[in-house]
């Protein structure tokens, strides 16, 4: 699982890629307004959709094909950079929303 | 070759349609170790619809894949026991062509010996490489990859004739570890290699015996 985790940073490098500087930018938020937090995490749930949208529909097709032949299954492929993401930004929001608490 | 590895990959029932459109209905096809086969087909007929729904890079309404006599077959990690060389390059054009070796395994010296010219080329991006020698690496990658069965679709596209016999050599001497499945328009050659050959038309398959076979279906031209 590690293993797809890690290659996951070369196939998933257009969504991680995208979603960073959203994250970063909702952890700045978070940090400073706790209140918001609900609202970043609804925000980032709807940002997920539209993010496989661009990367299924504006990446090479063919790519696919790389990965799947190293045992990579579609789903994996498709579904290991947005859950990874996502853990991401749920741990820094988190974070940043206690540190908030913390300083405020 | 260890002994938990499939002589014989059977692909069977493969139905796919897209809304209105059926491009494959009961197709079957197979393939052993040992063996090269061949799969012809006009353009638009599915040839390549067809490799991806066995690689599940298409999701067909119905197929059925059985290595040698297991009992089930894990579809999503298929890509474990068969390499796919699909139409289109495949290596991500920003890796360069010794981590995409790495990556799979394969001995990037291996590819120099077999041609001079890639000696250089090992830190290079993909995506510098011409049509022809990033073709070139790729089918060799996909042939030396460890795997038991692999499918080459349109393998001589964008290859100069010289390399069309070296590749052609090296699928003959891979089958001996692996079964092969290959398709071209270049019919002759795939004719060459191939032991066992059929026609896709129609969304069906059917095996080929003789030149006639494929005039009777209108695959190429009456002499």
């Amino acid at each position: 699982m590690l293993d797809k985790v890690r290659l996951s940073f070369r196939f998933g490098r257009a969504i991680y890629a995208i979603s960073l500087p959203l994250t970063l930018s909702a952890a700045a938020v978070a940090l400073f307004s706790t209140g918001v937090i609900p609202t970043l995490l609804l925000l980032k749930a709807f940002s997920v959709p539209v993010i496989l949208y661009l990367f299924t529909t504006l990446g090479k097709k063919d790519e696919i094909y790389f990965w799947l032949n190293m045992g990579i299954s579609r789903k994996e492929y498709y579904l290991t950079p947005v859950v990874v993401d996502l853990l991401v930004f749920i741990v820094l929001i988190s974070v940043c929303g206690f540190l908030g608490n913390v300083i405020g | 070759m260890s002994s938990d590895k499939a002589d014989r990959l059977l692909v069977d029932s493969v139905h796919l349609e897209f809304g209105p459109k059926v491009v494959l209905q009961s197709v079957f096809l197979t393939a052993e170790r040992g063996k090269v086969t061949g799969v012809l087909g006009r353009n638009g007929c599915g040839k390549s619809s067809l490799f991806k729904c066995v690689m599940g890079g298409v999701k067909p309404q119905n197929m059925f894949v059985r290595f040698g006599d297991e009992a089930s077959t894990d579809y999503g990690h298929i890509g474990k026991r068969i390499k796919y060389l699909p139409q289109n390059l495949f290596i991500p054009r920003k890796m360069t062509l010794g981590e995409a070796y790495s990556l799979h395994g394969v001995d990037y010296d291996g590819l120099v010996t077999f041609e001079n010219k890639f000696h250089n080329y090992q830190r290079s991006m993909f995506g510098q490489l011409s049509g022809g020698e990033a073709r070139i690496a790729e089918m060799y990658l996909v042939l030396m990859a460890d795997s038991e069965f692999c499918i080459l679709d349109e393998p001589f596209t964008n290859i100069a004739p010289v390399y069309v016999d070296r590749m052609k050599s090296l699928i003959k001497e891979k089958k001996a570890d692996k079964g092969i499945i290959v398709s071209d328009h270049l019919y002759e050659e795939i004719i060459s290699v191939a032991d066992d050959l059929y026609l896709l038309s129609d969304g069906y398959t059917f095996p080929v015996h003789f030149r006639e076979d494929l005039v009777k279906r209108g695959y190429v031209p009456s002499l």
